[in-house]
Order: C-alpha cells, then sequence, then structure tokens
C-alpha cells in the first residue's frame, strides 16, 4: 500500500481510513470478477479509478455500498463491517452518497422532492429542513431554478448535477461516482465535472471510476489502474501519468490519451 | 377395418375410453357434495356473520344513494366527475347521461348497481393491491397465485355461484362475492406487474440512500406503478360491472334484475334500456378513472 505518498496531499494530520478492503473477492458464477483487493481509503481523500471496461473497477465501489454482493474478503466502513445485516447495510448505504452513470433520478418526483425524499425518509428530518438544505445544494451545483421541474425536462447535465446534490443531501461521509460522465454529451461534462472538482475542494472523500484523467490529474490524491479485477499500480496522478511502472497502465494510457 | 373390430371385439380399448365405473363416479361426486354439505353446515353461519359489516355497508351506501333527494345525487355526481376528470364535457354528459336514466324510470336500480359496483371496488382494491405487492416480492408467491387468478377469470361464473350460494345462500353478500372473485384478478396482476417493471436503475438509486422495504415500496415503486395499478382499477370496475346480471341472479338488486326479466319475458325494450344503462355507467367509470390516472403522471407528459 503506497498510502503514503497518496496522504501528501490531504493536509488533514489524522490519517484515518474510513474504507478498509481486505482481500475482497467476488465472483458472478464463474467468472472472477474482483481478485484479492486490499484498499484503504483515508477522510478527505480523493481517489480516482480507470481501467479498462470490464476490469471490474464499477463492481469494486459497487460493493463499497452492497449494491453488489462480494463473497471473500471483508469491507470495513467507517467501523462497521458489511455483512448481511440488512440494518447494518442500509445504515452504510444512508452514509456513504452514490452518483451514478445513468443518474437514475426518480421520474415521478420533481427535482426538489427528488434531493428530499431520502433525508425526510431516512433521516426523518423534518419537510422544511429537507427543502432548505436541498435549496442550498442545489443552489451549490447552480440550478436551484429548476427545483420545481422534473428530470424529463432536464439535460443530462442537470439531472447529473441533480444527482449529486441528492447524494450530498443525505450529508454523506464519503461519496461514489461511477462513470458519473460516461452518458453524457461532451459538452456536458465539463459542467458536471466542475461540480465534483468544487466538491473535492470541500474536502468531502470521493471514490471516483471515470476516464476523465484530466479530471484525475487536477483533483485525485492517488489513482488507481484496475485491470481484470486486479488493482494493477497506484500512485499520485503526477507519477502515475508522467511514469506509469506497468506496461499495462502505460497501454491503457496510450490508448486513452492519445486520440 | 375398425367395424370388423368392433364386431369382433377386439381391441375395444381403442374404441373405449377407459372410464371410471358409473358407481364409482357417483360416488366421487357425492361424495364431494356431502363434505361440502357438511362444511356448509358446520362453517356456513360463521362465515355468513364474518361478511356481516361488509353486508351493513353495502345495504347503508344503498340506502343513502336511494334516499338522498336525487337533484342532490346528481351534483355530487357532477363533482365527483369533474374531480375526477377535470373535463366539463364529460361532466356535462354524465349528468345529461343520469337525467335519461331518471326519466325513463332506471334510476332506482342505478343507484342499486353504483351501490354494489362500488363496495365491489372498495373490496378489490384493498385486498388485490396487497396480493398484487406480495406477488410483486415474492417469485414463489407468483408461481403460486397466477393459476388461482387464472381459474377466477376463465372458470364459467355459473360454477362459483353454486358453492357460493351453498354456503351463504341468496343475497347481497353471496353476490358481492360472485362479482369480486370475476373482477379482482386485473389488479392484482397490473399492481404486480406494475411494481416488477419499476425501472431497475431507479430501485438501485433508492437502494443506494440505504431506504428500507416499506420505504422503497411507498416511496418508489408504487407512485411509479401508479399507472399501472390504475389501469388495474379501471379494468376491475369495468369487470365488476359486466357481472351485474349474473349477481342478480341470486339476489342482488340493480340494472340485472330487469334484464333478468326481460330475457325471460322477451321484452326487448326493457332488456335494451338497462343494458344501455349499464353501458353508460361503464364508459363514465372508464373515462374518469383514465382521466385521473393520466393526471396521476404529470411527469410522463413532461417527458417530450
Amino acid at each position: 500500500m503506497t498510502s503514503a505518498s497518496a496522504s501528501k496531499k490531504s493536509t488533514k494530520n489524522e490519517i484515518s481510513p474510513i474504507i478498509t478492503i481486505n482481500k475482497l473477492n467476488k465472483w458472478y458464477g464463474k467468472f472472477h470478477v474482483l481478485k484479492d483487493i486490499d484498499l484503504e481509503v483515508n477522510k478527505t481523500e480523493k481517489i480516482v479509478i480507470c481501467g479498462p471496461s470490464g476490469s471490474g473497477k464499477s463492481t469494486l465501489i459497487r460493493c463499497i455500498n452492497r449494491l453488489e454482493v462480494h463473497q471473500e474478503g471483508s469491507i470495513i466502513v467507517d467501523g462497521t463491517e458489511l455483512t448481511d445485516d440488512v440494518k447494518q447495510i442500509n445504515e452504510i448505504r444512508s452514509d456513504v452518497g452514490m452518483v451514478f452513470q445513468h443518474f437514475n433520478l426518480f421520474p415521478h418526483l420533481t427535482v426538489l422532492e427528488n434531493c428530499t425524499l431520502a433525508p425526510i425518509w431516512v433521516r426523518k428530518k423534518s419537510k422544511l429542513e429537507a427543502d432548505e438544505m436541498a435549496m442550498e445544494l442545489l443552489t451549490k451545483v447552480k440550478i436551484p431554478d429548476q427545483a420545481k421541474k422534473y428530470p424529463g425536462q432536464l439535460s443530462g447535465g442537470q439531472q447529473q448535477r441533480v444527482a449529486i446534490a441528492r447524494a450530498l443531501c443525505m450529508q454523506p461521509r464519503v461519496m461514489l461516482f461511477d462513470e458519473p460522465t460516461s452518458a453524457l454529451d461532451p459538452e456536458m461534462i465539463k459542467e458536471v465535472l466542475e461540480t465534483m472538482i468544487e466538491l473535492a475542494e470541500s474536502g468531502m472523500t470521493m471514490l471516483v471510476v471515470t476516464h476523465e484523467m484530466g479530471f484525475a490529474n487536477k483533483v485525485a490524491d492517488r489513482v488507481i489502474f484496475m485491470d481484470e479485477g486486479q488493482i494493477v499500480e497506484q500512485n499520485d496522478p503526477k507519477n502515475f501519468f508522467n511514469n506509469p511502472k506497468s506496461d499495462r497502465t502505460k497501454l491503457f494510457l496510450s490508448q486513452i490519451l492519445n486520440h | 377395418m375398425a367395424h370388423f373390430f368392433i364386431r369382433e371385439k377386439k381391441l375395444s380399448f381403442f374404441v373405449e375410453f377407459p372410464k371410471m365405473g358409473r358407481a364409482d363416479l357417483r360416488d366421487f361426486k357425492k361424495g364431494i357434495d356431502e363434505s361440502f354439505k357438511d362444511f356448509t353446515r358446520e362453517y356456513g353461519e360463521a362465515i355468513e356473520h364474518f361478511f356481516d359489516p361488509l353486508l351493513y355497508f353495502l345495504v347503508w351506501l344503498e340506502k343513502l344513494f336511494l334516499n338522498t333527494p336525487w337533484p342532490i345525487i346528481m351534483v355530487a355526481i357532477a363533482v365527483l366527475v369533474y374531480f375526477g376528470s377535470r373535463s366539463l364535457k364529460l361532466t356535462i354528459g354524465a349528468v345529461l347521461a343520469f337525467l335519461v336514466i331518471g326519466y325513463l324510470d332506471m334510476w332506482e336500480d342505478t343507484m342499486a348497481t353504483l351501490a354494489i359496483i362500488s363496495v365491489a371496488t372498495i373490496v378489490c382494491i384493498s385486498v388485490g393491491i396487497p396480493i398484487g405487492i406480495l406477488m410483486a416480492r415474492s417469485n414463489r408467491a407468483q408461481t403460486l397465485i397466477t393459476p388461482i387468478l387464472d381459474v377466477m377469470q376463465t372458470i364459467p361464473s355459473f360454477v362459483y355461484l353454486i358453492p357460493v350460494v351453498m354456503l351463504l345462500g341468496i343475497g347481497k353478500v353471496p353476490g358481492l362475492l360472485a362479482v369480486c372473485i370475476y373482477a379482482i384478478p386485473p389488479i392484482v396482476r397490473l399492481t404486480n406487474l406494475g411494481i416488477r417493471l419499476v425501472d431497475k436503475d431507479v430501485m438501485e438509486a433508492s437502494e443506494a440512500f440505504g431506504a428500507s422495504y416499506s420505504q422503497k415500496l411507498l416511496g418508489v415503486q408504487i407512485p411509479l406503478a401508479l399507472p399501472n395499478i390504475f389501469a388495474g382499477v379501471n379494468q376491475t370496475i369495468m369487470m365488476a360491472l359486466s357481472m351485474v346480471v349474473i349477481a342478480s341472479m341470486i339476489g342482488v338488486k340493480g340494472l340485472g334484475v330487469p334484464v333478468l326479466r326481460a330475457i325471460s319475458n322477451q321484452y326487448l325494450a326493457l332488456g335494451v334500456m338497462n343494458g344501455l344503462a349499464i353501458v353508460v355507467l361503464a364508459i363514465l367509470f372508464d373515462r374518469v378513472s383514465q382521466k385521473f390516472g393520466k393526471r396521476l403522471q404529470a411527469h410522463t407528459e413532461s417527458m417530450k
């Protein structure tokens, strides 16, 4: 684990891992998706996970809030290990925000209601309080004027920013991003990335699966390259992009950067 | 060739179906009849009492509809239709239709029919939606319940009238039960289907928030399944209306009674008039509930 170089950027002195993944293995039937993954994520750390499609990067972050069930190894989030205990799972899930590739907004609710549903139902907040916080966060992602609209009336970029605000409304300790810009038109990627950069600057712990290497270079404390279910290489962005060690990383970077 | 074999009494196996002996078959049927009769004698009264609240409710509603002066009912219908559909045209149409019905002396029967349809719909919704939810939650429940629904929808209604009448006699409750048996499958099926059709991605989002089963169900699944559930309610009402005539055979008052009289006496005009009154009710229920269902999903209107 090379977190010594990684945690350099996060200036806080207390380096306590908020997520600890130990010897994680997962199979889809006979297909071995994740092989012996070890990973520690410190508070306020920003990690970008990249790799070719099918390398298991999405599966890995989906394991963290148990949208996928792992078979071997352990995942400890904020001191609680993920087991079959539904109550525990739900507690962890409510503390871990997730942003999906296809936004997954609730189509039957307005933007504002999308943001307040979980705080009201799961966190038992009053409607007033939830509304207030949702408007504040919608202002942060720069779409307070769309609050009364339905997701179907918004552009992809706006929908994804709503999804980010919606996740933040639960005041999560960690944010997971599963290819948040892959389903967007090029001109909308920028607005979403800007939102994410702002979020990163506010000190949120983030795990981001993305192919946006510019974003990785700018905000990541650590870049992880995955291939065939394994973590092949991890390093701070500067070293990762300038002198990758493994051949597979070199090949991947040459493919993704030279087009 | 065949003649040859029959004459020779050879291979009779191929000509005659190997059936149960006549005496055995009689005993078999008798056994079932007797045991059901015993069951009726034993539990009939208890079951009847079980349905008493339903009977009181139905009688109360019928009396309410019949004893309220007709102009008040008319205003109530107009208000309900308008707030259901938000369509002035439909409201005027409904009022006109009911004026014609009253003018042709079908008011009382129509009110009685309205009462039983309302009660049947309430029963079907409050029983059917939970069953549909159960089916959506468990595949095993689905495989168990689907064939039962198939039977309920396809078995000739006269066949289940027999045990119902044996058990509860002739009257309002058995009629109501018969209507419900026939009318409940669509709401169950469409609730199940609607919940199962809810986008997996959206469900995943609610899971990612740590929502419990009931939170997911009430906050996301049912609201998104509402258009389908509503289609089920609509179908249930339609099927309940189509049972009105058969229900009247076992003592339910309403528009079915004159239709039955018309059949046995060959009164063409009486039959057609009452038949059309049923049609008018059906169309009204259908249009209002469809418009209402459409308004429930404002978000799909704005998708384009």
